[in-house]
């Protein structure tokens, strides 16, 4: 009982780091710096999740297949971030332009 | 109280789907789309703790995967301006 109470407390904890992170998605101007806040902070609380359901249910099959899927998501969560982020300097997005857009913040 | 956990991770993924609609660029919508797939596998880990069942976790692994060869391709695809 106690094991399910402090789980459930890391899922919280997990869930207000994937808030702030959102926040952190309406609150910059720039592309770049929207794909560091939301990417890092995302990777931060799945991971933080992931704890919190292993400390809930001990040591079972489902514990080990939420070890295997956090596993699989830090290793695809970066990744797919420098594909867009290096899409996006490549194709021809650059810092400028957007900068004139938001010249009033 | 995992309840509440499962409906503001809801409401918190159709917040991110705001980016989608407003993004100025594609790639803009291609992140919102990423982070909007990144929130969903987590509500489907809590409903796999909510329901006990073992299957979601397979469910949650099988959209991860697929999330990340479709970004991946789509990247490349708006990188090339339409050459494959």
């Amino acid at each position: 009982m106690i094991r399910e109470t402090i789980g459930t407390i890391i899922i919280c904890i997990g869930v207000l780091f994937v808030a702030i992170g959102v926040f952190g998605l309406f609150r910059f101007n720039n592309f770049f710096d929207r794909i560091l806040i939301g990417s890092k902070i995302d990777t931060v609380g799945f991971i933080t999740i992931c704890t919190g359901a292993l400390i809930r249910s001990g040591l079972t099959w489902f514990s080990l297949k939420v070890l295997l899927l956090m596993a699989v998501v830090m290793i695809i969560n970066p990744v797919i971030t420098h594909a867009i982020a290096r899409s996006a300097y490549h194709g021809g997005f650059r810092l400028k332009e957007e900068d004139s857009d938001a010249s009033g913040d | 109280m995992i309840d509440v956990v499962a409906y503001s991770l809801a409401a918190l993924a159709v917040l991110t789907s705001l980016r989608i609609i407003i993004g100025p660029t594609v790639w803009d919508r291609l992140l919102g789309f990423n982070l909007m797939s990144s929130k969903l596998i987590m509500l489907i880990v809590i409903c796999a703790i909510i329901f006990e069942k073992n299957f979601l976790l397979d469910i949650a692994l099988t959209y991860a995967l697929l999330g990340f060869v479709s970004t991946l391709f789509i990247a490349r695809f708006v990188r090339d301006r339409g050459r494959i």
